[in-house]
């Protein structure tokens, strides 16, 4: 039994041991490293990285890769930025937004799909694609100034000496769906399926 | 090796209708030239000054030649299905190289130029022995330079950006030889070697048996670790060229920029011209096409004044509609039923 345990969490493990001795070196070498509130930021200050990164995983696990995902955040975020310039509700502007990257992701999938194109060169022209949309829409950065998302996004939960984000929580809520899907939903044994060997799955 | 059309031997058979694996590239650079050539004012003007050609085809020809030579190394590389991601980091750390040894050192030109590509040509390596040997993915091997090696090119140069003075040197990235850019002569001089080793030699074969079938390589007499690492040094050693050739052209090595990006656009010009990922193929004069493609797709859209954001899209759109035109399943699609109806008159 234990052989096999191990073989398969090897990765995981020697992951969690490098961020261990990272985080140890850092503590002892950093004033004020090992606090609680550095300890929530990392949660809340990566959890876009965070967030992508569950996305990627599924796309990896399939067997495939997307390198398309920096600029699609970039062009979703000024896409949502000049929405709501001109006056588009911010729920509005949100679920534009999460159609359009949806929509682009399965674009390049069709592609590879049913043309046979390999994932990378998809997913590379995609963030080409991406990246140039977005400075075509709007060329500089843009700041976002509306009162109802900075509401939202500024919230955080105060527990004890800790301030715990919005995005936090958004963070750990999309990777909480991401565990389940994939260890508890049929796509998700799919999803491994296809990533182990392709045409077998097709079988 | 140019394969002529097959001769039907039934008539009912679908006779390919362009059979050279060079024409779709080819054709699609005749294209946009002839684009440009109608439409875009000024484009074909050749000039004469103080003895060098000027003209946008010039231009075209001279700007794309740090792709064409990444390019070279990078079909190589996909040709033993591979990758390599640290070609434009290892021109910056070519290029502090030689700024640093310009600067600090008394030593000739040809020295310093030789020390700066050897360095690269070690950084190759060091990407092929963690694929050859350690038995890394290549994207993971390659991903190491391409995000430590400005970090490397950076503490060799305290961070900062070094200028220098050195007609000899900058020779090479803005001198003229017989009226054309040396940069011209430097591109046709490593294609030219490459075809050599690889059409003459068994370079090429060796290379296109390890992407073909690693197992049967290696059951053949091969040695797939040996063929991998000299194929990443020489991508190295192209990145070398080309970080000389770009530090040359500013007169100083610019860490932070030099090569960003570059890599992605090796990639696409290798997969335009033809080679394919899966490895087997090594189509070097199809990449040179590709680079020339996409050169041109920029030259085309800055003459025109339309906004430098638009390449980004351009180049994405030009890079699908090729894939799409070399997928069999796309090709049958939309030009299956054309063909069938045809024949059977």
């Amino acid at each position: 039994m234990r052989p096999r345990l191990s073989h398969k969490y090897i990765p995981l493990f020697s992951t969690v041991v490098v961020w261990v001795l990272l985080y140890v070196t850092a503590s002892v070498m950093y004033r004020g490293f090992f606090s609680l509130q550095v300890f929530v930021n990392f949660f809340s200050d990566n959890s876009f990285l965070g967030i992508i990164a569950v996305g990627m995983t599924f796309v990896i696990l399939s067997g495939g890769i997307d390198l398309s995902v920096g600029s699609m955040l970039a062009l979703c975020s000024i896409v949502m930025a000049v929405l709501m310039q001109r006056g588009v509700p911010p729920a509005v502007a949100i679920a534009i937004v999460l159609a359009l990257g949806t929509t682009l992701g399965a674009s390049m999938g069709c592609l590879v799909r049913y043309f046979g194109l390999p994932p990378f060169i998809v997913t590379l022209a995609g963030m080409f694609f991406a990246r140039g949309l977005g400075f075509i829409i709007h060329i500089e950065s843009l700041a976002i100034d509306n009162a109802f998302y900075r509401a939202v996004t500024s919230r955080a939960l105060e527990i004890g000496p800790a301030r715990i984000p919005v995005t936090a929580f958004i963070f750990l809520a999309v990777v909480l769906v991401g565990v389940y899907v994939s260890a508890y939903t049929k796509f998700g044994r799919n999803v491994y399926a296809v990533g182990g060997n392709e045409e077998a799955a097709m079988l | 090796m140019t394969p002529e059309a097959e001769p039907n031997s039934r008539p009912a058979e679908r006779r390919p209708l362009i059979s050279q694996k060079n024409a779709w590239p080819l054709l699609a650079l005749l294209v946009v030239l002839n684009f440009n050539i109608y439409f875009t004012k000024g484009f074909a003007d050749l000039q004469v000054k103080d003895g060098r050609l000027f003209g946008s085809t010039v231009d075209v020809a001279h700007r794309g030649s740090i792709v064409m030579l990444l390019a070279t190394g990078m079909t190589l590389v996909i040709a033993t299905a591979g990758i390599d991601l640290s070609v434009g980091a290892v021109m910056a750390i070519a290029g502090a190289v030689s700024a640093l040894l310009l600067t600090r050192t008394g030593l000739p030109v040809p020295v310093v130029a030789a020390i700066a590509v050897g360095v690269a040509l070690g950084a190759g390596l060091w990407n092929g022995m963690l694929v050859a040997s350690l038995r890394l993915q290549p994207i993971v091997a390659t991903l190491i330079l391409l995000v430590a090696g400005r970090g490397i090119a950076q503490l060799l140069t305290d961070g900062q950006i070094i200028t220098f003075e050195n007609p000899q040197f900058e020779f090479i990235g803005t001198g003229s030889l017989l009226g054309l850019p040396v940069t011209v002569f430097v591109v046709a001089f490593v294609v030219g070697v490459t075809l050599l080793l690889t059409k003459k030699a068994v370079a090429g074969l060796y290379i296109e048996a390890v992407g073909g079938n690693e197992s049967a390589a290696r059951l053949a007499g091969l040695r797939p670790g040996l063929v991998k690492m000299l194929v990443y040094g020489f991508s190295g050693l192209c990145a070398g060229v080309a970080g000389l050739i770009a530090t040359a052209d500013i007169k100083a090595a610019d860490i932070n920029n030099c090569g960003l990006y570059l890599e992605l656009d090796a990639i696409l010009a290798v997969v335009i011209g033809g080679t394919a990922f899966s490895g087997g193929r090594a189509n070097i004069v199809g990449s040179i096409l590709g680079a020339l493609i996409m050169q041109t797709l920029t030259t085309t859209i800055l003459m025109r004044g339309v906004g430098v954001e638009y390449t980004l899209v351009v180049k994405a759109v030009a890079v699908i509609a090729v894939c799409l035109l070399q997928s069999e399943r796309f090709r049958a699609a939309t030009f299956g039923r054309l063909v069938r109806r045809g024949q059977t008159a």
